[in-house]
């Protein structure tokens, strides 16, 4: 009796182990997609990174003859020796940025947004006031990048990130580290990215439709039935699946997990932040923005203006439309956006001319190591495209 | 709580018997090492920045030695030994050289300040893995801590009673403002500012 009842708890405890984990995917997390031509040289590439840097990768690639791939390498969490699989959710940080976006472009259409309005049309004068070019700033500086007002994550806030990492902010509160400084340029003169930028956006929105989480779920979650994306709101309330985070704090190889303070700044970065997804979701998503089902307007947010080569080389994209970055490496033009944080990177990226769709999740983090951001950032794109093109 | 009273009576009958002494004009010579001991709080920021902002406590013992013999404008080398407690950057001890210039007025109040070098040694604040290359799996690592440097500009304000009594004491509050010269592996955050905000208290042996 005894050991039926050992065998039914050991069952049930594998049954809810991470890695067995069973989520909305309307893709199989279990396939090696052995089928796909270059599946053995993609999976490679996927090993080679989580063996190099990174504790574990999933790179997901749609292909318009080639078909999906999807794969893994490393780990989701080293304490729970559990391999990262495709379908595990992972922190997106700035690619926030395009879904921001998207409900703009979506009340533009709608009549309810001006692009070339200013930002005090929809922010009461105390925000206004004291935002850098405030008064003189239009919701299509904002989406472009070219406000002229400073980021919020400078040096003031990562001290005071490293005496309270946890510390969840409302959107006022970090504009608080932007409000009545200098602007770095005239409106529209210069590009200077700035999270600042679409957390007024996401205020815009909030003073259109009410809630902005609501609007992002109405208007591109439940729409697209993106049912492994989540919006973090409380750091207590992760969904099943997750993976952990780490760094390399000394870029010395030593790994550390920091999931707590990672799911902190996912929820408590307000309007810069939030948004938890799955390669297959993201790349739904991304799908939808490209072939026109969720914007009308889409060659106006591909517009892209050249941003500074200093910009270029210590960041790879070379240009940026509205809430999206074009990237060429190596002659090939994507687009899409690049997600950096303290325990996570993400990317997305469409390349127009040859329909291709390329996603990479990961969780080690990118914002406080240049090797990191560099091999993830550059480097992959460049090895996945010797394979891809 | 009686111990406590105890030790309270101890001291303050071991102070007032330095201030009766007051009386005595004689002066008292002094021995080369001093011994200070500093208790405060440390934060992460730039100097008079945050610093109540989290709570890591800081505890230093050290030392410092006469370059002149001038008691109003007093030069000084010091070395401290010390550790602060910092869940978030990591545990740390240093030892640190410094340099300094104490002003001292003649009723006992004194200002002064020092430059300062310093070595430390920070501890990662949690468990730490490294990968196997081979098979790519982790394996926990000892926590040696990782090796810095540091630079520091120190401020200090207090009241020296040895001036007006025998009580061979000297006590301050001092903010010292450091940064630590490797952290992240980052360009546009190569250097970690920090502080520390103290109390002292300095013991000055009577010369044998």
């Amino acid at each position: 009796m005894r050991f039926i009842f050992l065998l039914i708890i050991t069952l049930f405890m594998a049954s809810c182990a991470k890695d067995n984990i069973t989520l909305e995917n309307d893709v199989d997390c279990t396939s090696d997609f052995q089928d796909h031509p270059k599946a053995s040289a993609l999976q490679a590439v996927a090993d080679q990174y989580a063996n190099d840097g990174f504790v574990g990768m999933t790179l997901l690639i749609d292909h318009p003859t080639d078909g999906l791939w999807m794969g893994s390498g490393g780990y989701a969490s080293i304490e729970n020796d559990t391999k990262m699989n495709p379908c595990h959710i992972h922190h997106t940080a700035s690619l926030y940025k395009i879904y921001i976006a998207t409900v703009i472009m979506q009340l533009v259409a709608e009549n309810k947004i001006n692009l070339n309005d200013p930002l005090s049309n929809y922010l009461a004068s105390d925000i206004t006031d004291r935002i850098p070019n405030g008064s003189s700033v239009s919701i299509k500086n904002l989406l472009q990048q070219r406000s002229g007002i400073p980021d919020i994550f400078e040096v003031a806030f990562i001290t005071d990130f490293f005496n309270n990492p946890t510390k969840q902010y409302t959107i006022e509160e970090l504009l608080e580290y932007v409000y009545d400084k200098n602007p770095l340029s005239a409106v529209d003169t210069e590009f200077h990215y700035s999270d600042a930028n679409f957390s007024l956006l996401t205020l815009v929105i909030e003073s259109i439709e009410g809630n902005f989480i609501q609007a992002l779920k109405t208007r591109i979650f439940e729409p697209l039935n993106l049912t492994d994306t989540y919006f973090l709101e409380n750091p207590t309330q992760t969904p099943v699946g997750l993976a952990d985070s780490y760094w390399d704090r000394y870029g010395d190889g030593n790994i550390e997990n920091n999931s707590d303070i990672q799911v902190a700044l996912t929820a408590g970065l307000s309007g810069s932040d939030g948004i938890l997804t799955t390669a297959n979701d993201l790349k739904k998503f991304m799908q939808a923005l490209t072939n026109g089902e969720l914007v009308s307007n889409l060659a106006l947010m591909t517009d892209f203006l050249a941003v500074p080569q200093e910009v270029q080389d210590r960041e790879v994209y070379s240009g940026y439309g509205m809430g999206l970055m074009k990237v060429n490496i190596s002659g090939e033009d994507w687009y899409g956006h690049f997600g950096n944080q303290i325990g996570s990177g993400a990317i997305v990226l469409y390349n127009a001319n040859k329909d291709i769709t390329f996603v990479a999740l990961q969780n080690t983090g990118t914002f406080f190591s240049d090797e990191i951001k560099s091999k993830f950032f550059y480097q992959l794109l460049s090895d996945l495209e010797a394979i891809i093109l | 709580m009686t111990i406590f009273k105890k030790y309270v009576l101890i001291l303050l009958a071991v102070s007032s018997s330095y201030l009766l002494n007051a009386q005595d004009t004689t002066p008292i010579e002094y021995a080369k090492y001093p011994l200070k001991l500093s208790l405060g709080n440390h934060v992460v920021g730039f100097p008079l920045e945050n610093l109540f902002s989290s709570f890591n406590p800081h505890l230093s013992i050290g030392t410092e030695r006469g370059i002149n013999k001038n008691q109003k404008h007093h030069l000084f080398v010091a070395a401290s030994l010390g550790f602060f407690r910092n869940k978030v950057i990591g545990n740390t001890l240093f030892l640190d050289l410094d340099l300094g210039y104490r002003f001292t007025h003649k009723r006992g109040l004194y200002v002064e300040t020092s430059l300062g070098l310093g070595t430390l040694n920070q501890y990662h604040p949690r468990a730490t893995y490294q990968q196997n290359t081979t098979d790519g799996s982790y394996k926990k690592r000892n926590n040696k801590g990782f090796f810095a440097s540091s630079i520091a500009l120190k401020l200090g304000i207090g009241y020296d009673f040895s001036k007006k009594s025998n009580l061979p004491v000297r006590i301050g509050i001092h903010h010292n403002a450091f940064i630590q010269t490797t952290y992240f592996d980052v360009d546009n955050f190569p250097i970690m500012p920090q502080s520390t905000t103290n109390i002292s208290i300095t013991y000055k042996f009577k010369k044998s």
